[in-house]
């Protein structure tokens, strides 16, 4: 394939894929900047029990990397679906344990008026949403013909990062509730 | 200079310092702004191609020249920056005299409010409860605090001549600012902060004072005035202020 | 019809960006004229305003809430709908694939999907001047908790302003989406033989444009939805404890104005830069054609195109230096900000250098380069006041900063259009605009907009605030007046002249002498084709 030529089959590039990951980054950076200025402003900021379930989430979502990652290194296309599958799968798990996690804390505290309560759900509702962008770019690589290599690596780094920021913004939680 | 179309005259010392700032900028943007734009004019009228049938060739790109023209530029800039500083830094950086004259300022849509805090030298409690502007209570002072008994509430802005005055500034609605061109000095005021603005007038008179951050649709309609008065007229004043 | 609604030809699209943008600052326009209008007529009655605006203009005479909502949509129709539209995604889809060799841009549907998300976000905003209590009265900056507590704090403040805050959320999307198809088609995209020390300063500035657009817009997203959470949901992000409006106490608690604006001016300043930065790349392209030679100094003007870019992203507290923040932030952001004078200087330079020892033609293009140097000289000039904390203590919020970033933004980055079009027009359409009409456009409107921006400064070191809505409650503001006057006068005027720009660009369109493949003898890569 020549330089100039991007592969319009897959619609894959690297770059596209890192200045999309800019911009979601920049997004979460001003969540987190939002959440660290209200956070050290007045004295209305109660720390949330989070449930026990949200910290057994990043193991879906490092689970789905890991195998999304191993499927692809085998290269038998069998291995590399049932990668994909499976990630998905957890990856909708996740969310629906997100929802769970939802509604139980709407029970406990009134989320607009509690600081802490309403940054939770505005991190897990964007990450949701990116999330869901995610399992949608996984199915949807998996109803290819032919699997453009840089395609489903994209996806694949996309998940990797997905993991990595759902990491991070639990450590946020963590450091938030002190 | 221009009349009425300029600078009011300053009346403190700071904003002399400040007119000293403005004219040494002015002068270096001045330079600047003729000799760029007597430059280009000059360089496009002598290199013309009506006058130039032949294209010349490229220059060589003079690495001695682009360092020059850069330093030169970040030099300029960079020093008019930290002879300005002194003045910010008086004004930011030091905080007022303890025995400044402590008046506090309340803004809201879209009116100024100003309350000393009398004889007893300490402010009253308030909260907004007690807030009712018919009756003369923006601050919302509790009439039960008995250090509220002696302060007096304004609706313009006295202050003594040549003392440090001490503003404690604080909106009750959306953010406004408090611009006394004559002093040279702005400060918003912002809900939920209680920020602080010392200065010294030394030139009794009457100064206006336009709300200088959009606050709804009297912003241009919110005007006060500062009334700098001599000392022992400011000390009759807030005697006669006390019932 | 479907073909070309939905297009994804990069040119297609970028025509469609440009119409888009030509709308925005013709009604951009006339409202600045109505605003122009009441300044110095505040009482005066006209018939049609009671028609249009009957809640705000009772009797024809225009109310201040009404002056500040057509304000808040001037300003943004003309930041985000022509100067965040026409500069980069107008020009650049349409000539960036061209100029580097490419077929087409890296990702089309992105392109499509950019446009027809900025065409929502233009609509949603309109939408504001029908719903009831017509467009938001905070300006373009939408300060809390102004902007926050809804129509408590004045008219508009309803619907208006979540209309206001849903279109600009919509605009950030199209814009980052957009930028992700820059990015991927610069790097990516380039013919064998374009190395990146090649690339025109066009593509350099769309470049760190798009970057700067990547790091800016996601932060006025989450700005803009952590606003709407205030205003709907019940939250107090931006809204402090204790505020009493109009005698209603008002239950938010806890959050910070402040937030708001470091949030937003985050963003808002790369946005200026993002504005002005493929002007800039263009206006050196057209001065080394029409000189005749390549651009003085190429490596230093890619250099400050970076330098630029990336020092843009640490000034936004040069917004806030009278705001209450801290003033050692305020030192550490005026060093940054006299700092980016460096770069800028440096590209002015180059520009005057590449004119030195030229054979310099005057095409209407060229004479808008050539004004866009002087303009962005002399806009840039007045940033160094304002550049300084203890000088801007007393400039902040008056008409000196209107004028500074009308220069720079309503001048210099307008005449980076105009230089794009009559310098590309022969690409697009294959005809030639008329110089005659050219040139005359450009010097009545390069009288007209020193005589009305020239003057604004005057009012501003007399300390005339701005957002005023009329200036006849204040005594120093009577003696004004004149130069006021004079202002509206030259708005006037410079908006009638572009009548004849527009006509010359209709006309041309059909009428157009037939331009030839390189009209200009250009030695870049856009020429190298037939004109469509």
């Amino acid at each position: 394939m020549q330089r100039n030529e991007i592969n319009q089959t897959s619609g894959g590039s690297a770059i596209g894929l890192i200045a999309a990951l800019s911009a979601i980054t920049m997004l979460f950076a001003a969540f987190t900047s939002a959440y660290i200025v209200r956070r050290g402003l007045g004295n209305d900021w109660a720390p949330i029990s989070l449930l026990r379930i949200i910290f057994v989430t990043p193991l879906l979502l490092i689970c789905g990397s890991a195998l999304l990652e191993f499927g692809w290194k085998d290269k038998r296309r069998k291995i590399v679906f049932l990668g994909f599958y499976t990630a998905a799968f957890l990856g909708t798990l996740f969310i629906c344990a997100q929802i769970y996690g939802w509604l139980k804390l709407s029970e406990v505290v009134r989320i607009p008026t509690h600081p802490a309560a309403t940054f939770f759900c505005i991190f897990s509702v964007s990450f949701c949403t990116f999330l869901s962008g995610g399992i949608v770019a996984l199915i949807a690589s998996l109803g290819r013909r032919a699997c453009s290599e840089l395609h489903s690596k994209n996806v694949i780094y996309y998940w990797h990062y997905l993991s990595v920021l759902w990491l991070y913004l639990l450590g946020l939680f963590y450091w938030g509730n002190r | 200079m221009f009349g009425r179309w300029w600078f009011p005259p300053a009346i403190s010392r700071d904003a002399a310092s400040y007119d000293a700032q403005f004219m040494r900028t002015l002068i270096a943007a001045g330079i600047i702004f003729v000799a760029v734009q007597v430059a280009l004019i000059a360089i496009v009228w002598y290199f013309r191609a009506s006058k130039n049938p032949e294209t010349r060739k490229a220059n060589a790109v003079n690495q001695r020249i682009e360092l020059l023209w850069t330093a030169a530029t970040a030099i300029l800039f960079w020093g008019l920056l930290a002879l300005g500083s002194r003045v910010w830094a008086g004004l930011q950086f030091k905080s007022a005299a303890p025995d400044a004259e402590v008046i506090e300022v309340l803004a809201q849509q879209f009116a100024w409010n100003f309350r000393y805090p009398g004889a007893d030298g300490k402010f009253g409690r308030t909260d907004m409860r007690y807030i009712n502007d018919a009756s003369g209570n923006p601050f919302g002072i509790d009439t039960a605090d008995p250090r509220s008994r002696d302060d007096i509430t304004t609706v313009t802005l006295r202050v003594p001549a040549g003392r440090e005055v001490k503003l404690v500034l604080t909106a009750r609605d959306v953010i406004h600012s408090f611009f006394v061109r004559e002093l040279r000095l702005k400060q918003d005021l912002v809900p939920g902060m209680a920020i602080f603005l010392h200065f010294v007038a030394d030139t009794p008179g009457t100064y206006e004072v336009p709300c200088s951050e959009l606050c709804g649709l009297g912003h241009s309609q919110m005007r006060t005035t500062m009334i700098v008065m001599p000392a022992a007229e400011y000390e009759r004043w807030k005697r006669e202020q006390a019932h | 019809m479907r073909r070309y609604l939905f297009t994804t030809d990069h040119r297609m699209v970028g025509l469609q960006f440009f119409w888009l943008s030509l709308i925005s600052v013709f009604l951009g326009m006339g409202l600045s004229l109505l605003m122009r209008f009441h300044l110095v007529h505040p009482h005066t009655k006209v018939a049609w305003f009671e028609k249009l605006w009957p809640a705000g203009a009772p009797g024809g005479v225009m109310t201040p809430e009404l002056y500040l909502s057509l304000m808040t949509m001037h300003a943004t129709l003309m930041v985000f709908f022509v100067l965040s539209v026409a500069p980069q995604a107008a020009f650049g889809n349409y000539f960036l694939p061209l100029q580097i060799g490419a077929r087409k841009m890296a990702f089309p549907i992105l392109s499509a999907l950019s446009f027809w998300l900025t065409a929502a976000a233009l609509l949603v905003l309109l939408a504001a001047f029908l719903v009831e209590g017509g467009p938001p009265l905070s300006g373009w900056t939408s300060y809390p908790p102004l902007s926050a507590v809804g129509e408590v704090s004045g008219p508009g403040q309803g619907i208006g302003q979540s209309l206001w805050i849903a279109s600009i959320a919509i605009f950030c999307l199209a814009a980052i989406l957009g930028a992700i198809n820059f990015t991927a088609t610069l790097l990516e995209g380039r013919r064998a033989g374009m190395n990146m020390m090649r690339l025109p300063l066009t593509c350099w500035s769309w470049f760190v444009t798009a970057i700067l657009s990547l790091l800016g817009f996601p932060v006025l997203l989450a700005a803009g939805i952590l606003l709407l959470l205030d205003r709907h949901a019940g939250t107090s992000f931006f809204v402090p404890s204790y505020l009493v409006i109009n005698d209603q106490p008002i239950a938010h608690k806890g959050g910070s104005p402040l937030l708001w604006q470091h949030l937003f001016w985050f963003f808002g300043h790369p946005e200026v830069y993002i504005a002005i930065l493929p002007g800039m790349g263009l206006i050196s392209e057209v001065i080394a054609t029409f000189t005749r030679k390549p651009i003085f100094g190429y490596r230093a003007m890619v250099a400050a195109i970076f330098g630029i870019g990336f020092l843009g992203l640490f000034l936004w507290g040069h917004h806030m230096f009278t705001s209450g923040m801290s003033p050692y932030s305020s030192i550490a952001f005026s060093v940054l900000t006299m700092t980016i004078g460096v770069p800028s200087a440096i590209k002015t330079f180059n520009w005057l250098g590449t004119l030195w020892g030229g054979r310099i033609e005057l095409t209407t293009a060229m004479l808008f380069a050539l004004g866009f140097v002087s303009i962005f000289v002399t806009g840039g000039l007045s940033g160094i006041f304002l550049g300084q904390p203890v000088l801007d203590l007393y400039f902040h919020d008056t008409y000196f900063v209107v004028a500074h970033f009308h220069l720079i933004m309503g001048v210099a980055a307008i005449f980076g259009i105009f230089a794009a079009v009559f310098y590309w027009f022969p690409r697009m359409f294959g005809r030639m605009l008329s110089e005659k009409l050219g040139k005359i456009h450009f010097f009545a409107t390069f009288a007209g907009v020193y005589a009305l921006f020239m003057p604004m400064h005057l009012v501003g070191i007399a300390g005339n605030p701005r957002r005023y809505a009329d200036f006849t409650a204040f005594e120093f503001l009577s003696p004004l007046l004149p130069v006021h006057q004079i202002m509206t006068a030259a708005a006037f005027f410079t908006a009638a002249v572009q009548l004849v720009f527009i006509f010359n660009l209709f006309w041309s369109m059909r009428r157009g002498a037939i331009a030839v493949v390189n009209p200009w003898r250009a030695l870049t890569w856009e020429w190298q084709g037939a004109a469509e």
